[in-house]
């Protein structure tokens, strides 16, 4: 009994919730593809746009040039929620100043952007449809001719610390970076000067001796020449602090040096790999 | 400075005259877009050894980026970026003024096809390389992605002379397919030589997959032929549910040292293997204030070096901790820094780091040091197209008394016909 009391006060509850459902305009394109009826029979001037605020979306006089739109037992044909029938729901689009002209004087059709505009549901462009062709658009300014100054362009996830973590998320997900980026922004910081944006903390000089040993891979990526590290460390005299060890070579089993390079061999390559030539270590190793 | 402004007014002429051309043009569209973007930047020193010694330094450098598409009736583009760099304080073999990025010309006969002839940054092999060659690739819809590259590996000073294919010579190919809506499949296959000698010929194996809730993993292993050994196996992961604010990353790799063939060192058989471990979580409420932590340990069979951080995110930055232990060396870390966007037009960062390091595990107290380091930044977007930048840091180290950074710089871009259709004008332009 408390159960078919519970049951009945949710559905008492619920009915009132499910009639106030914000209409939606059901519009098989698809249907009116084949009867003929052209994009611009509803999106009235569409052709001539010039932005993305202003309304291009049929009203019911459009609708009642072929449908009898006074016959109420028609209504729900179109209308998901006849009692709260009302217009098209205007979205906001985050490309306000893209205008159709622009694009449909230079004999750009429909299907270009939205795919197929006789599917069921013909497809909003995104970015990639965008980038297909404004492809020179490597930096913000580009975006702009679409994107109002006041657009946020930056996504949520891009705190001020994203920096620190996008390299991970790049990896994992591509596509997402190039909808707005391409290879030339990555290269503005991964350009190997590390002069700005910087790749590499300011500190690095400094510090980066701890860093090289633990992500040398990484290193390899931009400073692939295994004598980069050398030429610093030569022109300044500078040499890792563990080879002024006094057990760092010693003949019979080597010394330190020969338990670090088992270790860590990576780090004698970057300074001792001498190219066509033999290293110093061929001394004593052999030829 | 003279070279700075001397790049600004040229930069100018050619802007305003450009402009000129364009509005001429105006009616029928231009039959090709272009863009060309210039970076300058203008680097002050001023140190002060423990002498007291003064030494002034000044750097400057030139990058440019430009690109011209829709060449050839549509089928063409031309892309090149390079970069020249006054630079006195550096000389020594390794270091060029001068560099070429990239510059090469892309064919696209169909949206499927492309082409690309000249230099440009392949991620082919155990680790990317910048190639002199040619580079295909075909992707038809939903079909599988072929690519395949060969030519030789650009000289390591990206100068602008041509790599060497008689030494340096490299090629590769990758085949990337969908198994299912939730799963991304590569093969892989690469050849490079060094020296004229082979130095190694990985192929390898990658999936990714979107198949746990919220969750991307990839899964990567590379075997190289050359020497007959497990290259690298990766594992990354990253949870992310949707509307929580929370993240979490791990990352796993197993790998043998980047010694190829082809050098000396490949002499010591079967050098020991390098592990990383690192994993992090972060969680920002919706008040933008949160936290994380983050762990990465590295191995090599019993050596290890383990950092350990946390810091607490702020809706404009984050404040944090970090510290470090192991074979590599010790080290602190205080850090605070700061973000924020007063104008729509302006952006402005802050940051201090308060470190003591050592470069050896338990080092006596005469080889830790303390450095410090603070930065202030400003970037301005003045119109678009134009963007200044300011920065000032100090850097309170080991190695000198006093060392103060002031860097300068100016970037411009402009674009004509923004779009191979010829659709308006970006950049400096608009």
């Amino acid at each position: 009994m408390m159960r078919i009391a519970t049951v009945f006060g949710l559905t008492m509850t619920a009915l009132p919730l499910l009639a106030q459902t914000p209409d939606v305009i059901i519009m098989p394109h698809d249907t009116h593809f084949e009867a003929d009826v052209a994009c611009a029979d509803c999106h009235s001037d569409i052709a001539g746009s010039t932005d993305a605020l202003s309304r291009r979306l049929p009203d019911m006089d459009v609708c009642a040039d072929c449908h009898d739109v006074d016959d109420e037992e028609q209504c729900a044909d179109c209308h998901t929620n006849v009692e709260e029938a009302g217009d098209y729901r205007f979205r906001a689009y985050g490309a306000a100043l893209f205008g159709h002209r622009a694009h449909t004087e230079r004999g750009i059709d429909c299907a270009t952007c939205h795919d197929n505009p006789a599917a069921g549901h013909p497809v909003m462009p995104g970015k990639a449809e965008c980038r297909a062709c404004h492809e020179t658009s490597d930096d913000y300014a580009g975006c702009a001719m679409c994107h109002a100054p006041d657009f946020e362009l930056r996504p949520v996830d891009h705190d001020p610390d994203w920096i620190h973590h996008h390299g991970l998320h790049s990896r994992l997900d591509r596509d997402a970076c190039m909808r707005c980026h391409t290879r030339s922004t990555c290269q503005e910081c991964h350009a190997g000067d590390n002069v700005r944006p910087r790749s590499h903390d300011l500190d690095f000089a400094f510090g980066h001796a701890l860093e090289a040993r633990d992500h040398t891979s990484d290193c390899f990526a931009c400073h692939a020449d295994p004598g980069y590290c050398n030429d610093c460390h030569a022109s300044e005299r500078i040499m890792p602090l563990n080879h002024s060890r006094t057990d760092w070579l010693s003949l019979g089993d080597g010394g330190r040096h020969a338990e670090e390079g088992a270790f860590d061999l990576e780090s004698c390559v970057a300074c001792h790999d001498a190219g066509d030539a033999e290293p110093s270590c061929a001394e004593c190793h052999g030829r | 400075m003279l070279c700075l402004l001397g790049s600004l007014a040229v930069f100018q002429t050619g802007a305003v005259s450009a402009l000129a051309a364009a509005d001429a043009s105006d009616g029928p569209a231009p039959p090709t877009s272009w863009r060309l973007g210039l970076r300058s930047t203008g680097y002050f020193y001023q140190l002060r050894g423990p002498d007291g010694a003064r030494d002034d330094r000044y750097q400057s450098y030139q990058t440019v980026t430009g690109s011209a598409s829709g060449l050839a009736g549509g089928l063409l583009t031309l892309r090149g970026a390079g970069r020249y760099a006054g630079d006195p304080a550096i000389v020594g073999p390794g270091f060029s003024t001068s560099r070429l990025y990239t510059g090469y010309l892309e064919a696209r006969p169909s949206p499927e096809f492309e082409a690309r002839l000249g230099r440009q940054y392949v991620a082919g092999g155990l680790h990317g390389l910048t190639l002199d060659g040619l580079r295909l690739s075909l992707h038809r819809g939903s079909g599988p992605e072929i690519v395949l590259w060969g030519g030789a590996r650009a000289p390591l000073g990206l100068g602008f002379d041509p790599g060497d294919l008689e030494a340096d010579a490299a090629a590769g190919a990758r085949i990337a397919f969908r198994p299912g809506r939730r799963w991304q499949v590569a093969l892989t296959g690469a050849y490079r030589e060094r020296l004229g000698r082979v130095a190694e010929q990985p192929v390898g194996l990658e999936a990714k997959t979107t198949l746990l809730r919220d969750c991307r993993l990839l899964g990567r292993a590379v075997y190289d032929l050359e020497q007959s050994r497990l290259a690298k196996t990766q594992l990354l992961a990253l949870w992310q549910p949707r509307g929580l604010g929370t993240s979490a990353t791990l990352q796993l790799i197993s790998r043998s040292p980047g010694i190829d063939a082809a050098s000396w060192f490949a002499r010591f058989a079967d050098p020991g293997r390098i592990r990383v471990a690192r994993a992090a979580i972060r969680h920002r409420f919706p008040s933008r204030y949160g936290g994380e932590l983050e762990i990465m340990g590295r191995f090599s069979e019993e050596r290890r070096s383990t950092r350990v951080g946390a810091a607490l995110l702020l809706p404009l930055g984050r404040i944090g901790y970090a510290l470090r232990q192991g074979d590599a060396g010790e080290a602190s870390r205080l850090y605070g820094e700061i973000g924020h966007r007063p104008l729509p037009w302006l952006e402005t960062d802050a940051r201090v780091a308060v470190s003591a390091y050592a470069l050896l595990e338990d080092a006596p107290a005469d080889l830790e040091r303390d450095l410090v380091t603070m930065t202030a930044r400003l970037r301005a977007t003045l119109r678009p197209g134009l963007r200044l930048l300011a920065q000032v840091q100090s850097l309170d180290n080991p190695v000198y008394a006093k060392d103060v950074r002031l860097l300068i710089g100016v970037d411009m871009s402009m674009a004509g016909g923004a779009t191979r259709y010829g659709l308006g004008r970006g950049g400096w332009l608009r």
